[in-house]
């Protein structure tokens, strides 16, 4: 699969995302040889191929990694286990890099280019997912709407995306981020609970 | 109504527990390759669902080996689902063959569902982190009927002026959203046969899901 990605996927660079085990077999000493054959430089970046969010974790910091650098980043899905395959799609979307998947040929997946998890959400919900420090009670998120107009509505928006959910405290309701949420806070470039 | 979904294969365990977990759900759509064993598996999960008083469908999928087609199969019955006003609680993707898995996934990104990831070893239910949105909310209402006209038109090989003329468009106007679709990469222009001044554009049919 790799060897028919590498055919039919233009590049002037080669990252293959596996395991360390895997990295003893036949399969990856033949991709490793085509790739010295074709002159382009081959990396390798190893992730857990038994845990799908710390391979899709390490998938979008290299992605990320890459576009920082300017440079253009296409994924191949097909190759590797389920679980790599999976993290691989995902990480692709919530990038926004090219994703092929290679049969016969090879197909573009509907990923948009440079479209990120987090750019569905308004700026004023992109600021308010922002001003989560550890959870808000609806009472400030009212206190606060009077100030920012239209914030409760971004909650309330946030809320139906499952970035944020509510939790009865006593008699008090508070906003907390989810796990989703935090993930969408990194995203924005800032540290969330996960 | 409240329905799961999930691809199978042979090990009804990978969907039995999201079953259990969800609240109040009181329909299952399965998904599985058209195999005496996925059948045997689906088979088990409807006893389960039985015994529970859920309702219980299997759509058996003609070729799990394709990945574009089991998207299209299972994007279908999301919409018809949702059409009928039922609320798909959750995705389980952890069954079936990686494309099925791989598919589901698409969709659930795409239809932004909750979906779930199953440990094989611990069946520990894994949450994917997806927003309940849209993906295709990332394109105009322009770019979605432009992209639409070229894929009707199937999909490749249409300049701008065509375009424009069949659409009743202005040139320009097309021309600003046909670079907005380039730019997201939801859309190639290559330069035209025998004209290479001219180029055309051209939409890989996968962007159709995009677009249901």
């Amino acid at each position: 699969m790799v060897i028919r990605a590498m055919r039919a996927i233009p590049h002037d660079r080669l990252v293959i995302i596996t395991s360390e085990e895997n990295t003893r077999s036949e399969d990856f000493a033949r991709i490793l040889e085509a790739g010295r054959m074709a002159g382009a430089p081959v990396e390798t970046l190893l992730v857990d191929k038994f845990d799908l969010m710390s391979a899709f974790q390490a998938m979008v910091e290299a992605f990320q990694r890459r576009r920082t650098a300017r440079e253009e980043v296409a994924v191949n899905i097909s190759g590797g286990t389920q679980l790599l395959s999976d993290a691989a799609l995902l990480a692709a979307f919530h990038t926004g890099v090219e994703c092929y998947h290679i049969a016969e040929s090879a197909r573009r997946l509907p990923v948009l280019r440079g479209v990120e998890i987090t750019d569905p959400l308004s700026k004023g919900q992109k600021d308010a997912l922002l001003a989560f420090e550890d959870g808000m009670s609806m009472q400030q998120a009212m206190a606060m709407s009077k100030v920012h107009q239209g914030l409760m509505e971004d909650l309330m928006g946030l809320r139906k995306a499952g970035a944020i959910e509510s939790r009865e405290e006593g008699d008090r309701v508070r906003l907390y981020l989810t796990r989703k949420g935090g993930r969408m806070l990194r995203s924005l470039g800032r540290r969330g609970q996960d | 109504m409240v329905a799961v979904l999930g691809t199978l294969g042979y090990r009804p365990q990978s969907l039995i527990p999201t079953i259990r977990s969800t609240a109040g759900v009181d329909h299952v759509v399965m998904f599985i390759s058209a195999t005496a064993r996925s059948r045997e598996a689906a088979a088990e999960v409807g006893k389960y669902c039985s015994t529970m008083e859920i309702g219980c469908d299997v759509v058996e999928l003609d070729d799990a080996f394709d990945l574009m087609m089991v998207a299209e199969r299972v994007q279908d019955e999301v919409l018809r689902l949702r059409r009928s006003g039922e609320d798909v609680a959750v995705f389980n993707i952890a069954g079936g063959t990686r494309l099925m898995s791989g598919a589901a996934l698409l969709v659930c990104i795409l239809e932004g569902l909750n979906a779930v990831y199953v440990h094989d070893d611990t069946y520990e239910e894994i949450a994917l982190p997806f927003l309940h949105m849209r993906y295709s909310s990332a394109l105009t209402p322009m770019e979605r009927r432009i992209l639409l006209h070229i894929l009707e038109r199937g999909g490749g090989g249409m300049s701008q002026m065509e375009i424009a003329k069949e659409m009743g468009l202005h040139k320009a106007t097309v021309n600003h959203h046909v670079q907005q679709l380039f730019r997201k990469g939801a859309v190639e222009m290559l330069a035209k046969e025998g004209d290479r001044r001219t180029k055309t554009v051209r939409a890989q049919d996968s962007m159709r899901l995009l677009l249901r």
